[in-house]
């Protein structure tokens, strides 16, 4: 791992109870992105580990752009419509979704579809739209806010893109133009999360004693 | 003396344990006094306590074996004489190693070491394990459990190394088995007993969670009640029904300060006869 500075950023929460986690809660909820992902792949998660270089577009900071996302999703975590929530960081929006699927715990059952054409006015290649890191948030709202959050977005002049809702099977699945491009069954990617750091570190199984 | 101790549990603070304060916490929002009542003090004054908790740790850095520094000290002497008495006895993770350590549990041939927790053993690792996991209250002798149900799922945190409850002696298993000293399995949400890992966080034998002695007034459990005592420490996502009351209650505090799963199981010596 290359050194690197770590700032860290605490708040203080009035209400804890209104604290949500990442993991998705409820079958037939929407899951949608606020926020676009731009060709900002540089020093990324997929650059690094697919590509094996640096490239040279880093995720630009726009801090109005920043603030808008933010006010949206407190004011939509006011209103009381969001049932999970997750940023876009390392390892941009596919990493983003398959970490809400697993939930901190990896005890997460709901799978989604995400249909990249639903990203099309980004005019990306599938890849860069996957794993960009352009800031965003993933959350999910019920369903019955669908309208709502449109206008709230619209309002706000934030990006909003619907990727999805939730359903009963355990899978993440990709698909562009009604052809699959990929799919995971959760209970795989579960073992990968899991197990990762023992991976990295070299730590041997062991067996019954 | 006598009169100030009535209503309270003694938690017993050896060096090194350190979950003494959550469990005061849990003791005492079921109206109970709770006594952190540190292993040097004069042992008699524990006479006058209605029931005595060992809470989780590390007592002396689990040296030699985790619990077994603990079991030779002097204060178990005491504990061992109340629990032969029938005075309630609860020993949570180390202190559930520390009843075993002493022969306290299972108790058969008292003050003999009988059973063993021994390290974990899972599937992909090994050592520490740390998870929410589900009970069944097992119709036995405890008296700590007599407040839940025969067969009620109770979900509960666990948190250690070693905490396979093993015996050599198949006998011992046998007479426990009889004298109906398995209080708690783990099981899954839905309540089947099953001994694959992470149903079984440990390799448990029988998929012991919580042993009694053959009077049911001393119980060994490996899994921490006072961290699933408020309704707010119950994860939002767990299966069952108080996952769905955690999830319901999300945004209403009054909600999330109600009682958690592993409350009742403080509230237990209240409704013992005879105790207060």
């Amino acid at each position: 791992m290359p050194p690197s500075p770590i700032i860290a950023c605490v708040g203080v929460v009035k209400d804890y109870s209104m604290c949500r986690s990442i993991q998705w809660k409820e079958e037939g909820d929407i899951i949608y992105l606020v926020g676009e992902p731009r060709d900002e792949l540089g020093g990324s998660e997929y650059y690094r580990t697919i590509l094996g270089t640096l490239g040279a577009h880093v995720p630009s900071a726009d801090f109005i752009r920043e603030r808008r996302q933010i006010s949206s999703i407190i004011e939509m975590h006011r209103l009381g419509w969001i049932r999970a929530c997750h940023d876009i960081s390392q390892g941009g929006l596919l990493t983003a979704l398959a970490e809400m699927a697993l939930g901190g715990d990896g005890r997460g059952k709901l799978g989604v579809t995400l249909d990249v054409d639903e990203l099309a006015s980004c005019k990306l290649p599938p890849e860069k739209v996957l794993f960009s890191e352009t800031g965003g948030f993933i959350v999910e709202l019920p369903a019955s806010k669908d309208r709502d959050v449109l206008a709230l977005c619209t309002r706000n002049r934030v990006r909003l893109f619907k990727l999805g809702s939730l359903v009963p099977r355990s899978r993440l699945e990709v698909i562009s133009g009604g052809t699959r491009l990929a799919i995971w069954e959760l209970d795989e990617l579960r073992s990968l999360f899991m197990t990762g750091c023992r991976k990295i570190f070299g730590i041997e199984e062991r067996g019954e004693e | 003396m006598a009169d100030t101790f009535k209503d309270t549990v003694a938690i017993i603070q050896f060096p090194g344990v350190n979950c003494e304060y959550e469990t005061a916490a849990a003791v005492r929002s079921v109206g109970l006094d709770a006594d952190l009542f540190r292993w040097n003090e004069n042992p008699e004054l524990l006479e006058e306590c209605m029931a005595v908790i060992l809470p989780g740790g590390f007592s002396y850095q689990d040296r030699i074996r985790a619990g077994v520094v603990a079991a030779k000290d002097r204060i178990m002497d005491k504990v061992s004489e109340l629990a032969r008495k029938g005075r309630p006895v609860l020993g949570i993770c180390n202190g559930a190693q520390v009843l075993v350590e002493s022969g306290l549990i299972p108790g058969i041939h008292w003050e003999r070491v009988d059973l063993a927790l021994a390290p974990n053993v899972m599937m992909d690792r090994e050592g520490y394990y740390c998870n929410w996991v589900f009970l069944r209250n097992e119709d036995s002798r405890c008296i700590w459990t007599t407040v839940f149900g025969t067969g009620e799922i109770i979900p509960i945190p666990v948190a250690h190394a070693e905490g396979r409850f093993v015996t050599e002696d198949m006998d011992i298993l046998e007479e426990m088995k009889q004298n109906g000293q398995i209080a708690l399995r783990y099981c899954s949400s839905r309540g089947e007993v099953d001994d694959l890992f992470p149903l079984n966080p440990n390799g448990s034998l029988e998929n012991m969670a919580g042993v009694c002695n053959p009077e049911g007034n001393v119980l060994a459990m490996m899994p921490h009640p006072e961290r699933a005592s408020w309704l707010r420490q119950v994860p939002e996502d767990l299966p069952g029904s108080w996952g769905r009351k955690r999830w319901r209650a999300a945004g209403d505090v009054s909600k999330m300060e109600m009682e958690g799963p592993g409350r009742r199981f403080f509230a237990a010596v209240l409704s013992r006869e005879g105790v207060k």
